[in-house]
C-alpha cells in the first residue's frame, strides 16, 4: 500500500516540477540580460562581439534582428539603470557608423530623460546644457524627417524634452497622442512635474485631473517636483497656503500616495518648523501621534441621490433588461420598494448562507442566515433578507423563523440578487448597513465614470459588514466597516495623509500614515 | 488516374495519341500529379508519348509562376491607402500614424510581423481597435501567424527538395523494360485492379443524402445565429469555424438532426465568414438551412426549447419531439447570460445539458462547450438515450483526472470502513457466553483489587509530592 503521505509527496514534486518550467521560461526572455552581464565590456570590440552573438542566436523566435537588436539593448540598459553601459554602447554605434532608426532614437530619448530625471525632479536643478542640445538637436531633427509620429515614440521622446526650456511643447505632444491612443500617467506625470517646475501651477493640475478622468494613475514625480518648485518660495505662510492646496487634491480625488511622497513631506515640513512623522491609527481611528480621531466622510445628500439614480439605470437596467431580470419582476420590485418604510439592516441571503461554501445541506444555510436575522433582530433593527425564491424550500422552522422576524424580498431563481440588494441598501438611506461578503466590483464596473466609482466606493466601505463566522452559541461575527476614511484630511490643526508602504510586513495594513502637526 | 489511363491504354490502342491527348487537356490543372505519377510507373511508351506535352506545358507553367511572383512582389511594396480607407482623409492620416506606431513597435523589440505580412484587411481591423494595447494584441497574434506560415512553407520547400531528390535518383537507376503483357498481368495498385476507386464526391453524396433524409424525416435543431452583434471580431470568426465543424459532424452521423440556422444577418462578420468556409452554401443542391427568419416564424413556439448553460433546469429525459435551440456564441470576453435574457424575452422553454450530474468537473478550465460538441452531445443523446456514453464528447482535459478520481474514491472507502466496520472484539455471543464458563471468581476479584491498591498507592505518591 502507499504511504499515507503519498499525495503530499505528489503534490510537492508536481510545484517543484512547475517552479523548474516558470525559471526556464523567465530564462528564455532575458537572453539579452544574461548575455551582458556574463561578459565583461570595456571597449568597442567587446559590444561588437555581443551584438554579434545576440543576432546570431538560433530559435529565438525572430525576437532579435538587425532591426531592434539596438533599441533592445538600450532598453535593458534603462531598466537597470546602467547609464555608463548606456552611454558606452551609443558612442560605440556611432563608430561604427550605425545609422540610428526611429525605435532606437525613442529609447534614446527616454535614456536621456531616465539619466537627468533625478537632478530635475528632486534637486530642482536645470538638465546639463549639452545633453538638453542633444534632446532638442534630435527633436528638431526629427520632426523634419517626420512630421507625423505615432504614439510609442511621443511617449518617449515627451518626458525627454520636458526636462528642456522647451517643455511648452509637451502639452501638444500630448494632443498628438490622444489622436491615436492614450497616453500613459508616466508621461502626463512628467508633463506635469515640468509645469510646476516652471511655476505654471495651474496648467499642472488640469493635467493631474485629466490623469484621473483617463483612470490613470499619477505618478510620485509630479508631486515630488510639486515639493522642489515650493522651495523657491520666501514667505512661509504661502509655503504653507500652497501645501495646503496639494492636500485638499489629495483629498478631493483620495488619492493615496507612495511612500517616497510622504516623506519628503514629512522632511520638508520640518524645515518649516512644523511636525511630521510617520504614524499609527488605531481601530477607531485616533493617531497615536497627535491623538486626534480621523474623520469619516459621508456622502452628501445629493450626491446619495445621483449615486441610486446611476444604481438603478446602469446595474439593474444596463442594456437588456432580461440580462439580470424581467420588467414584470422589476415592476414587483419598485412596488415593493415604494410600500415599504427604511430599513436598518439589508442581508445578502444567499451570500450569507453560503458562507460555509454551497455543498452544505440546507439546513445549515437557514441556520446561519436565521443567526444573522436574530441578531440584528435583538438590537430592534429593522431587517430586510433578499434573496432568491429557492430558498422557500429550506427546513421550515428556520425559514419560517427568517419570515416572521425580517421582511422577505425574493427574485426568480435565474434572476441576479445583487442589483436589488444594492438598490434596496442605497434606497434605505444614508446609515442603513448591508451585509455581503461580495465587494461588488463587477458592479462598480458598470457605473462608468470615475466620480461615480468613487462615490460608490466610498459608500459601501462605510455600509458594508461581512461575515465572519457565527460563534456556537449563535452569535456572528462581522468584519465592520473603519471608523474612519482613508483619505488625505485635516483635523484640528493636523493633517493626515495615507500612503502606500513598500515594504509590508506581516499582518500589518498596506497604508501607512503621516501626521503633519 | 493512373488506372484511368491504363484503361485508356488497353482498349484504345489505336487512338492512344489523341486519347491522352484530351485527357491532358481536361486535366491540365493536375498535369504535375500525372508526369510524376507516370514516371513512377516507368512505363517507357507512355511517357514517351506524354512527355512532349508536358515539356509543352512545363513552360507555360513557368511563366504563370514568374507572374504571379511579380504581382505578389508589385503587392508587397506598398498598401494602397485608399482600399482601407476608403478614401476618408482622417482616417487615412490614423492609418500612417498606426503604421508608423506598428513599426516603432517592431524597431522596439516587441512582437509585431513584417511589413509585407500585414494587408489590407489586417489595416483595417486595426484602425477598428479601440486601445493601444488591443492593437499591440492583434500584432502579436498576426507575429505568430507569420511566422507558423513560414516554418510551414520552409518544411513544404524541404519536402520538395527530398522529392526531387528521390526522383533524380530514380531517373539514375537502369530503367526496367517492361512489355504491354506484364503491365496488363500484374494485379496491383497502380497496375491492373478489380476495385473501383472511391472518390471523395461519392462520400459526399453520401453524406448529403443522409441529410436530405433528415430533412423528410429527422429531427429539427435550430443553431441562433443572432448574436454577432454581441461578439468580437475574433469570436465571430471561431463561431463561423464551429457552424462549420458542427454541420460536419452531423453530416458523419448515422441518425443526423436537419439543422436550421436561424435569425441569420447576410452582411454579418459571421455569416460572411462562414460562408468562407462552406462556399456553396446557397447551392440548391446543398443540404444546409440558412433563414434570415426567426425560429419563433417557423416552429411553434410550445415544441422550442432554448438551451441555455444559465437557467436552472436540466434536460431529464430527451424529447424527440422538441425543437432544441443552441445559441451561437462563442463567450470568451462578455460572459453575461444572453441566451437567457433572449429566452425570457421570448418566453420560450428553456433547459441545460445535465453536466453536473454525470460528470466530475476539475478545477480550472470552466465548463464551457464548444458549439460542435453540443451537437455531438445531442446526436449521441437521441440515438442511446445514455447520457454517460452521449457526455463522452466533453473533453477530457475539463474532467477531473483518473487516477484523482480513484484516490478520492479510495479515501472515502477507507472511511467507510474505519467508521461503518466495528472492530472486532471478543465478546459472548449465543455459542459462547463468557458468564457461563466458570471461571475462577476468586481471582477475577482479588486482580481488580490489586488493581485498586495500585492506583490508591499511586495517589498517594502524587500527593506526597
Amino acid at each position: 500500500m502507499l504511504p499515507r503521505y503519498f499525495n503530499k509527496l505528489c503534490i510537492r514534486n508536481y510545484s517543484f516540477k512547475k517552479t523548474i518550467l516558470v525559471q526556464q521560461k523567465q530564462k528564455s526572455h532575458n537572453i539579452v540580460a544574461d548575455i551582458i552581464e556574463e561578459n565583461k565590456i570595456t571597449n568597442s570590440q567587446d559590444w561588437k562581439k555581443i551584438r554579434d552573438t545576440l543576432l546570431g542566436i538560433k530559435n529565438n523566435t525572430g525576437h532579435y534582428s538587425k532591426n531592434n537588436i539596438d533599441a533592445v539593448i538600450l532598453e535593458y540598459c534603462i531598466k537597470k539603470n546602467k547609464h555608463e553601459l548606456g552611454t558606452n554602447y551609443i558612442n560605440f554605434l556611432k563608430e561604427e557608423n550605425i545609422k540610428p532608426n526611429l525605435g532606437f532614437i525613442g529609447k534614446y530619448f527616454k535614456f536621456l530623460y531616465n539619466i537627468n530625471k533625478d537632478i530635475c525632479h528632486k534637486e530642482g536643478k536645470k538638465c546639463p546644457k549639452d545633453q538638453e542640445e542633444i534632446v532638442l538637436k534630435m527633436y528638431n531633427d526629427l520632426r523634419i524627417e517626420y512630421p507625423l509620429l505615432d504614439s510609442v515614440s511621443l511617449e518617449n521622446i515627451i518626458p525627454a524634452l520636458s526636462l528642456t526650456s522647451e517643455w511648452k511643447k509637451c502639452v501638444d505632444l500630448l494632443k498628438e497622442i490622444h489622436f491615436s491612443a492614450t497616453p500613459t500617467g508616466e508621461v502626463y506625470s512628467s508633463v506635469a512635474a515640468a509645469a510646476f517646475l516652471n511655476k505654471q501651477e495651474n496648467l499642472s493640475w488640469d493635467l493631474l485631473r485629466e490623469v484621473i478622468e483617463f483612470q490613470k494613475q499619477i505618478k510620485s514625480v509630479a508631486f515630488l517636483s510639486y515639493l522642489t518648485s515650493l522651495k523657491k518660495l520666501k514667505k512661509r505662510e504661502n509655503i504653507l497656503i500652497k501645501l495646503k492646496q496639494m492636500f485638499v487634491f489629495l483629498k478631493e480625488n483620495e488619492i493615496i500616495c507612495d511612500q517616497v511622497v510622504a516623506e519628503e513631506i514629512g522632511t520638508y515640513v520640518k524645515k518649516l518648523g512644523l511636525t511630521g512623522s510617520l504614524t499609527y491609527i488605531n481601530q477607531k481611528g485616533f493617531c497615536k501621534n497627535c491623538q486626534q480621531q480621523l474623520q469619516k466622510f459621508e456622502l452628501s445628500n445629493e450626491e446619495f441621490e445621483d449615486l441610486k439614480n446611476k444604481i438603478l439605470n446602469k446595474v439593474i437596467l444596463g442594456k437588456d433588461i432580461f440580462v439580470k431580470t424581467n420588467p414584470l419582476e422589476l415592476d414587483k420590485f419598485t412596488a415593493f420598494v415604494s410600500n415599504q418604510d427604511r430599513f436598518d439592516v439589508v442581508l445578502d441571503g444567499l451570500n450569507i448562507a453560503y458562507s460555509v461554501g454551497t455543498k452544505q445541506p440546507p439546513s445549515v444555510f437557514a441556520a446561519l442566515l436565521a443567526a444573522v436575522v436574530s441578531h440584528f433582530r435583538e438590537q430592534n433593527k429593522k431587517v430586510l433578507v433578499v434573496g432568491r425564491q429557492h430558498m422557500t424550500r429550506w427546513p421550515q422552522q428556520s425559514w419560517n423563523y427568517i419570515n416572521e422576524n425580517a421582511t422577505v424580498f425574493l427574485a426568480q431563481n435565474i434572476s441576479q440578487d445583487d442589483p436589488y440588494l444594492l438598490y434596496c441598501a442605497i434606497n434605505s438611506g444614508k446609515d442603513t448597513i448591508i451585509v455581503t461578503s461580495d465587494l461588488m466590483r463587477g458592479h462598480r464596473f458598470r457605473l462608468e465614470t470615475a466620480k461615480h466609482r468613487l462615490l460608490f466606493n466610498r459608500w459601501l466601505t462605510q455600509r458594508q459588514y461581512q461575515l465572519l463566522k457565527v460563534v456556537g452559541s449563535g452569535k456572528p461575527i462581522f468584519k465592520h466597516p473603519l471608523p474612519y476614511s482613508i483619505t488625505t484630511q485635516e483635523n484640528g490643526h493636523c493633517w493626515h495623509i495615507p500612503f502606500k508602504k513598500e515594504v509590508i510586513k506581516d499582518n500589518e495594513s498596506s497604508v501607512g500614515w503621516l501626521c503633519i502637526s | 488516374m493512373v488506372i484511368c489511363i491504363n484503361f485508356v491504354f488497353r482498349f484504345l490502342n489505336t487512338s492512344l495519341n489523341n486519347f491522352v491527348k484530351e485527357i491532358m487537356f481536361l486535366m491540365s490543372k493536375t498535369f504535375n500529379i500525372i508526369s510524376r505519377t507516370v514516371a513512377g510507373t516507368s512505363n517507357t511508351k507512355i511517357v514517351k508519348i506524354i512527355f512532349p506535352f508536358i515539356s509543352e506545358r512545363q513552360n507555360t507553367s513557368i511563366n504563370y509562376v514568374k507572374r504571379h511572383c511579380s504581382t505578389v512582389a508589385n503587392k508587397e511594396e506598398d498598401i494602397n491607402y485608399n482600399d482601407v480607407t476608403n478614401g476618408d482623409k482622417e482616417l487615412e492620416h490614423k492609418l500612417k500614424v498606426l503604421m508608423l506606431e506598428a513599426e516603432v513597435m517592431r524597431q522596439e523589440g516587441k512582437a509585431v510581423p513584417e511589413h509585407n505580412f500585414l494587408r489590407e484587411k489586417h489595416w483595417k481591423e486595426i484602425l477598428n481597435l479601440s486601445s493601444r494595447s488591443a492593437r499591440q494584441k492583434y500584432l502579436e497574434y498576426l507575429f505568430k501567424l507569420s511566422k507558423r506560415k513560414e516554418n510551414q512553407k520552409a518544411k513544404k520547400e524541404e519536402k520538395r527538395l527530398a522529392f526531387e531528390e528521390y526522383l533524380s535518383k530514380k531517373e539514375a537507376e537502369p530503367k526496367k523494360e517492361e512489355t504491354l503483357e506484364e503491365f496488363a498481368l500484374k494485379y496491383d495498385l497502380q497496375h491492373n485492379n478489380l476495385f473501383l476507386r472511391i472518390y471523395e464526391t461519392t462520400i459526399n453524396q453520401l453524406y448529403n443524402n443522409r441529410l436530405i433524409q433528415a430533412m423528410q424525416f429527422g429531427q429539427k435543431l435550430v443553431i441562433d445565429c443572432g448574436y454577432d452583434v454581441n461578439m468580437t471580431k475574433r469570436e465571430n470568426m471561431n463561431c463561423a469555424k464551429q457552424f462549420m465543424l458542427l454541420f460536419a459532424e452531423n453530416r458523419l452521423h448515422d441518425d443526423p438532426f436537419d439543422i436550421h440556422f436561424c435569425n441569420a444577418d447576410k452582411k454579418s462578420d459571421l455569416i460572411k465568414q462562414f460562408y468562407k468556409y462552406v462556399p456553396t452554401i446557397d447551392e440548391p443542391w446543398f443540404p444546409l438551412n440558412l433563414h434570415e427568419a426567426s425560429y419563433l416564424d417557423l416552429y411553434p413556439k410550445d415544441q422550442l426549447v432554448y438551451l441555455t448553460p444559465h437557467c436552472r433546469e436540466e434536460i431529464k429525459e430527451y424529447d424527440h419531439d422538441a425543437v432544441y435551440i443552441i445559441g451561437g456564441i462563442v463567450d470568451r470576453i462578455n460572459q453575461e447570460p444572453l441566451s437567457l435574457a433572449k429566452a425570457k424575452r421570448e418566453g420560450i422553454r428553456m433547459a441545460k445539458l445535465p453536466l453536473d450530474r454525470y460528470l466530475q468537473w476539475g478545477a480550472g478550465s470552466g465548463k464551457s462547450l464548444t458549439l460542435n460538441q453540443v451537437v455531438a452531445i445531442l446526436l449521441d443523446q437521441k440515438v442511446t438515450g445514455d447520457w454517460q456514453h452521449s457526455l463522452r464528447h466533453v473533453p477530457k482535459r475539463k474532467l477531473m483526472e483518473e487516477s484523482t478520481l480513484r484516490a478520492i474514491e479510495q479515501t472515502y472507502n477507507r472511511r467507510k470502513q474505519t467508521q461503518f466496520k466495528p472492530q472486532w472484539k471478543p465478546k459472548s455471543s449465543q455459542n459462547v457466553n463468557f458468564d457461563n464458563l466458570g471461571f475462577n471468581n476468586r481471582s477475577k476479584k482479588s486482580f481488580s483489587a490489586n488493581n485498586k491498591a495500585k492506583r490508591t498507592i499511586n495517589v498517594n505518591a502524587l500527593l506526597e509530592e
